[in-house]
């Protein structure tokens, strides 16, 4: 006796119902049989799909509290993907990252972590296929984790693309997992993070100039519905030149920098929109936005006129005289000193926030940690860490 | 010589049951109707079948039943007895959940509530194997949900 064998139910009544009109189980058990030949979502007759919601409700939220870590909390997705009730009421129940600090669908990588405590993620490196999986932690040994994205490099003529996906399998832009992409400049100096999607959720395509159904250009169906720049990343020698640690800063297009103020809140998606033809027209748009990678232009586009965008900078390191090196607390989350090891905080008015936004570093031949919190989401802090894998330049 | 106050309910199979008030007023349901006035003759619960019926009845008899103590075999005795009056299949668990849910019985409702939940995890040995083979999870027979789901992977 089993959830498999309550679908399994569900299935039967499906057969059932397929068979011989549709009988509906109510309370008093009688069957009413109906000769309508019209088509029924027999899963809306099944008596688990229509569950008085109240009583549903209850019995997913048990679930919910009792399944916080992975890999139980695959129940809790488990539970979404039953049937349509199902899903409204677990998605009701599910709290976004932010407030709960559990990470549950695959939308929850595209939304910002919990505020004051950093979600711990791990990321391997294949060097021979030029792949990144980026994990969640399940311990702290890093054995074993939780696969949550997956990036692969894509050299070019003139820059190099790193194509991120939710299936390890599939890392391709036309794939239906696509999600964004890191692409560099030439140098490996300067970066920029594209989202697939807009981040405020659609609100971007009003902007797009309208184009009638009979004008708008064929697009192969490869193309991915569009590229959102939100983040661009630069690196730059230390003032010491080699001598010192590179600097870099992220200028978060799509993050207003009032998101760090204690009412603030980071743009959150809440949904993966399906690609389709409508959307084209803003590809049209921003492809000829893309070319000109300028901060301050972009960041007006996404988080418009009045509001600075957030900036976040690494925290300087300090010169250990001891042992001759320059050193980052990371509270025991890299053990391995690399040039690519960093932490960035939030460079504001007032000077910079003490709050470690993001930090990355080296554990192992192939290994990484990356721990971040609010207001990034797992997505951008990933193609954040990608970056410091493909600087070249400045990396001694 | 004493006798209990008993409550005649008379069910949608038209059957009636004779319960002690005692034992009829632990769904609240039940209580109120009783304050209220309306169980002069039999107090009528037409959604409800007679196996449904019975089977509540036998566990708000035992519940009132056992003395309401802190001993150990008590409380192993009712938890015993829960243990097993869940052991149902689950056309009957549902049932249940809809006659409690509407006769309002807070402590079996929360039981039968459990007892789905942990249906749905999947508690058993068998199950978790077979889903672990399985290791796909959107369940993809049904149509018209459509989400994109993370594929576990091994290291």
């Amino acid at each position: 006796m089993s959830f498999k064998s309550i679908l399994q139910d569900m299935k039967g009544d499906f057969g059932s119902i397929s068979r011989k009109g549709f009988g509906l189980r109510s309370r008093s058990q009688r069957v009413v049989e109906d000769r309508s030949t019209v088509v029924v979502d027999a899963l809306k007759q099944s008596c688990w799909a229509n569950m008085p919601p109240e009583l549903l409700r209850d019995v997913l939220m048990r679930i919910e509290e009792s399944e916080c870590t992975w890999p139980p909390r695959k129940n809790v997705v488990s539970c979404a993907g039953v049937c349509r009730n199902w899903r409204e009421i677990m998605k009701d129940i599910v709290k976004n990252p932010e407030f709960s600090g559990n990470l549950t669908f695959p939308i929850s990588l595209k939304q910002p972590g919990p505020r004051g405590s950093l979600i711990q993620c791990f990321i391997k490196r294949n060097r021979s296929t030029q792949t990144y999986h980026l994990y969640l932690s399940l311990n702290q040994a890093n054995d074993d984790g939780k696969f949550l994205l997956a990036a692969k490099k894509c050299r070019r003529a003139t820059c190099t693309d790193y194509i991120i996906s939710l299936n390890a399998e599939d890392v391709s832009k036309g794939s239906s997992t696509y999600i964004g992409k890191l692409r560099s400049n030439f140098l490996g100096t300067k970066f920029t993070v594209y989202d697939a999607q807009p981040p405020n959720g659609g609100a971007l395509t009003t902007k797009c100039h309208s184009s009638r159904p009979g004008t708008m250009k064929r697009v192969s169906p490869r193309v991915p519905a569009g590229n959102y720049p939100v983040s661009n990343i630069s690196y730059e020698v230390n003032v010491l030149g080699s001598r010192g640690p590179r600097r870099m800063q992220c200028a978060m297009n799509s993050i207003p920098a009032s998101a760090m103020d204690p009412g603030g809140s980071a743009p959150t998606q809440t949904e993966f929109l399906v690609s389709n033809v409508d959307s084209f027209s803003s590809l049209a748009f921003f492809r000829s936005k893309s070319a000109r990678i300028d901060n301050s232009q972009s960041g007006t586009l996404l988080t418009g006129q009045n509001d600075p965008m957030l900036v976040l900078k690494n925290k300087a390191p300090r010169w250990h005289e001891q042992l001759q090196c320059w050193c980052l607390n990371f509270n025991g989350r890299v053990t391995v000193a690399s040039v690519k090891n960093f932490q960035l905080v939030a460079s504001m008015e007032n000077g910079e926030h003490e709050n470690v936004i993001i930090q990355f570093g080296k554990v192992g031949k192939d290994a990484f940690t990356m721990d971040y919190q609010y207001p990034l989401s797992a997505f951008q802090a990933f193609a954040i860490c990608l970056s410091s894998f493909d600087t070249k330049i400045a990396c001694e | 010589m004493s006798f209990s106050k008993t409550i005649m309910l008379r069910n949608y199979d038209g059957e009636t049951f004779v319960v002690d008030e005692v034992v009829a007023v632990e769904p609240q349901t039940i209580e109120h109707m009783i304050e209220d006035g309306c169980a002069n003759t039999s107090i009528p619960l037409p959604n409800i079948t007679s196996k449904i019926l019975s089977k509540v009845i036998e566990h708000c008899k035992k519940h009132v039943e056992t003395p309401n103590s802190n001993e150990k075999d008590a409380k192993a005795d009712l938890k015993s007895f829960d243990f097993d009056f869940v052991k149902a299949d689950q056309g009957t668990l549902f049932d249940l959940i809809l006659a409690v849910n509407y006769l309002n019985i807070k402590g079996l409702l929360d039981l039968i509530y459990q007892t789905i939940a942990d249906m749905i995890k999947g508690k058993t040995p068998e199950e978790e194997e077979e889903m672990r083979r399985v290791n796909a999870w959107v369940f993809s027979c049904f149509v018209g949900v459509t989400c994109l789901y993370f594929k576990s992977k091994k290291i």
